[in-house]
């Protein structure tokens, strides 16, 4: 059923929209809410592959040239869009529960920009057309900044405008890239984009398409939070609530694949595209690393963490082999999963105890024993302890960057996840196994049930999937196969 | 200065971190950023062999000499505008400049 692919965008949109119409009535608001969390992770299961042109204005073949171009805005859904979607349809759903059973009553406006989103990132997965990524790009951060800014943490406005402000810069040579590449290939579709380029009618020796390269390429690291932008991207993360920042870490990391598989579509015949790509990772996996050490806030830690493990990602595709692609594809789906069980558990702590400064909790173990285990095998899942689903898809990163001739990105692998776990012991002995401070207050009140629900479907998904990975690798290969 | 005000200096420099977690993230911190930065100066051997020597010897000069590295690193990545909104032009300049006019010589 193709008819299915624009629904999988229409529908959280449709849905963002009534909600803020009905802000009011707050039983039917929260019904909507969790109805349409079901239905997003089982309609990407319903579709068929295919591709879906809007308008119906299927490709043209060119009379004279004998060329066949897009004229209309399409949409591609494949294995790997197949998957993140459903996987974003189910953190959607866990967030939505959480939030609609934490709340007495549950704020039309705030459910809005978490389906808008949900909406806006789903387009820029499907979709084909570079300058629709754009768009939806845009939409997707002005929806992070509301989320942040709807939050109840401390300094929250000033994040979201420094946000803001960065994305002013970001944004635009995002769309000076995409306005150049336009005006040299005559298309904002991607597979026209890709044929101009292979079939020689684009030079990529021209400067201007150089030029193109590295505006879209620094566009991309502002839409990841890459390096300069972690330290923004970082804060983002630690002062929205903690369902929303689970939320807001998948968002990014559904904008980082998307964008760098156009980036890798067009511009991957360019050598310096690939060397670019393996230094930003490198050097984002060193700076999150470092930076989440020297923290005292534990939500800011695993902001750092979530920022470096991107980097992990990105170096699988920068090593621009079959193996790699698939690596680096597999530990985005694993990030996803293992960074929102994290800001998920930490956060319910820091709500539970109204403070995030290590310096000031300790002893937690005999409050929440449960939550300190979920927590425990999180931290173990992303500094790749194995068997858990980390492990599986660092080590086949580790053998990608050895069967490539690169051992010395393997050894930094290697340290940067020593140091990954490093930073959870640090932190899993200041919250729960040191002694109590005499001042810190715990409050007679229990985790919630929605929560610890959510996280022991997380839980269970790292540990099958580091169990059997070939579940996802599988599908993951299928499209990898197609790209390269 | 002599050895000691220069050991007092250091254990000054770390403000936040008087507590053993804290000291030990910070030196974990410190090994783990040398020992990966210099690790990744060795990848220039694929450009060129001499060239990834020079720099590798140089910046581990520079680096050991500097230590304590991570404080300096901290107080240039908090959350201050100017500092974010000075590094995100310079990687700026840097992209388009390797772009413009080494983009295909990697």
């Amino acid at each position: 059923m193709n008819e299915l692919i624009p629904i999988m965008v229409i529908i959280p949109m449709t849905c963002a929209l009534l909600l803020s119409l009905f802000s009011n009535q707050n039983k039917l608001i929260k019904g909507l809410a969790f109805f349409v969390a079901i239905c997003i992770p089982i309609i990407p299961l319903l579709s068929n592959y295919g591709l879906h042109y809007f308008g119906g204005h299927a490709p043209l073949i060119s009379n004279l040239t004998g060329v066949l171009y897009h004229p209309a805005v399409t949409y591609s859904f494949q294995s790997l869009q197949k998957l993140f979607i459903f996987l974003l349809g189910i953190l959607v759903f866990l967030v939505v529960f959480i939030y609609i059973n934490s709340y007495k009553k549950a704020s039309g406006p705030y459910l809005f920009l978490i389906f808008m989103g949900t909406a806006a990132i789903t387009a820029l997965m499907l979709s084909d057309d570079i300058f629709h990524m754009f768009i939806f790009f845009e939409i997707a951060a002005l929806v992070q900044v509301g989320i942040i800014a709807a939050s109840s943490i401390e300094d929250r406005y000033e994040t979201a405008l420094k946000y803001m402000i960065m994305g002013s810069i970001g944004g635009p040579m995002l769309l000076l890239g995409i306005g150049i590449l336009l005006a040299i290939t005559g298309s904002v579709n991607i597979t026209d984009i890709v044929y101009a380029i292979n079939h020689n009618l684009v030079s990529m020796n021209s400067p201007v398409f150089l030029l193109a390269c590295g505006l879209i390429f620094f566009g991309w690291l502002y839409t990841s939070g890459l390096p300069p932008f972690h330290t923004i991207k970082s804060a983002v993360y630690s002062k929205a609530e903690p369902h929303a920042a689970a939320l807001l870490q998948a968002f990014t990391v559904i904008t980082l694949v998307s964008i760098l598989i156009a980036m890798f579509r067009i511009f991957s015949n360019l050598p310096i595209f690939e060397a670019l790509l393996v230094g930003f990772a490198l050097l984002a996996m060193i700076l999150g690393i470092s930076m989440a050490l020297t923290q005292n806030d534990f939500r800011r830690m695993i902001g750092f963490l979530a920022v470096g493990e991107l980097g992990f990602i990105v170096l699988g595709i920068g090593l621009n082999t079959e193996f790699a692609l698939t690596a680096g594809l597999f530990q985005a789906i694993n990030e996803m999963i293992v960074t929102a069980l994290l800001f998920i558990g930490f956060g319910v702590v820091a709500d539970l105890i109204k403070t995030s400064d290590i310096r000031k909790t300790g002893g937690l173990i005999a409050y929440y024993p449960k939550l300190a285990i979920m927590i425990l095998i999180g931290g173990f899942s992303m500094a790749g302890v194995p068997p858990l689903n980390g492990f599986q898809s660092k080590l086949m990163l580790i053998q990608a960057s050895l069967s490539s001739g690169f051992p010395e990105i393997s050894i930094i692998a290697i340290l940067v996840s020593i140091a990954t776990f490093v930073v959870f012991v640090k932190v899993f002995y200041a919250m729960f196994l040191k002694p109590k401070p005499n001042d810190l207050v715990i409050p007679n009140k229990k985790v919630p049930r929605s929560t610890i629900f959510a996280m022991a479907i997380l839980l269970i998904m790292c540990i099958i999937l580091g169990l059997f990975p070939s579940i996802i690798t599988g599908y993951i290969s299928g499209f990898v196969g197609g790209l390269l | 200065m002599r050895f000691y005000d220069k050991l007092i200096g250091i254990f000054k420099s770390f403000k936040d971190s008087t507590s053993n977690t804290g000291v030990s993230a910070n030196l974990t911190a410190e090994l783990t950023l040398i020992s990966t930065l210099l690790m990744a100066c060795l990848l220039l051997r694929h450009i060129n062999i001499l060239l990834s020597a020079v720099i590798l010897l140089g910046f581990a000069v520079v680096l050991l000499t500097n230590m304590p590295l991570i404080p300096k690193f901290k107080s240039e990545q908090d959350d201050s505008l100017n500092k974010m909104l000075f590094y995100v032009i310079i990687t700026l300049g840097f992209i388009i400049t390797i772009m413009y006019w080494g983009g295909n010589f990697v």
